[in-house]
């Protein structure tokens, strides 16, 4: 029994596709797995379609993760914008500056809600939102985002 | 050499580990930007908004330092970020005097200035 022989079932080159059997020693694909995995042989029309395919939703998918990344730094700023003003003696309820501020500044995509509260020490701000999303990532930007700032004193 | 660089045999596993390679060799250093930036947003937006709280909230220049202390800590909480280190210069400290703030976050640095009132 030869490193070539169809029926030697020990590991060898053609399991991994890396060579071809003797002349003597045809063997049928089902009969190896190693080799129908690892093979050439296939449509190049599929292959080429599958690996565009592949190739924009990874990219979708970059610029969604990018995207969510830098919008998530927005709100947060934003939100802790209003919570500093908020937290200023006197100052007026920051619920319909902070949204108008998101409705500019998020996609027209994105929805969120905004509620705010004291406990005397501490001015806080409570932002849920959900950012468009694509590629391999769907609605997956499903978040809440808490932030406070210390409050005024006379 | 010219079969070499003409031929189309060759390891599969080996092709597919270059690409993948290749592909994923720029998401590092995007990552690393990413967490710059944060960091210097993080720090400017804690910068202002620390020492504008503490300016106003202070009636002496003695509670300069502990009023800071107490803006800070739920400003760095907000951001999910940890200050490196801060320093706090008022020169002799007495009213009317300029205040600055410098803010530290990994390698990102804020400066901020504000006065103190006189009266």
């Amino acid at each position: 029994m030869g490193i070539d022989n169809a029926h030697d079932s020990r590991p060898s080159c053609r399991y991994l596709g890396l060579c071809r059997p003797s002349i003597g020693g045809s063997f049928r694909a089902s009969h190896d797995k190693g080799r129908v995995i690892l093979s050439d042989n296939g449509s190049a029309v599929v292959a080429g379609v599958m690996n565009i395919a592949l190739a924009t939703l990874l990219a979708l998918s970059v610029l969604a993760l990018s995207m969510s990344g830098y919008y998530s730094l927005v709100l947060r700023d934003a939100a802790i914008d209003a919570a500093s003003n908020s937290a200023r003696f006197g100052s007026e309820n920051q619920h319909d500056y902070l949204l108008k501020r998101l409705d500019i500044s998020i996609p027209e995509l994105a929805s969120f809600d905004v509620s705010q509260g004291s406990d005397g020490q501490l001015s806080h701000v409570v932002v849920d939102y959900s950012l468009p999303g694509f590629g391999l990532l769907g609605e997956f930007n499903l978040g809440r985002l808490s932030v406070a700032a210390a409050t005024e004193r006379l | 050499m010219r079969r070499l660089l003409s031929d189309s045999e060759g390891s599969t596993p080996l092709e597919l580990v270059m690409w993948l390679t290749l592909l994923l060799l720029p998401v590092g250093p995007m990552l690393a930007l990413y967490g710059h930036l944060s960091n210097q947003l993080a720090a400017e937006s804690i910068a202002r908004h620390a020492l504008r709280g503490t300016i106003l909230s202070i009636t002496d220049p003695s509670q300069l330092p502990g009023e800071m202390r107490r803006q800070l800590a739920p400003l760095q909480v907000s951001w999910g970020k940890r200050i490196s280190s801060y320093t706090l210069s008022c020169g002799n400290c007495a009213r009317g005097n300029i205040i600055t703030l410098k803010v530290l976050i990994g390698s990102a640095e804020a400066v901020q200035s504000a006065a103190m009132s006189p009266r």
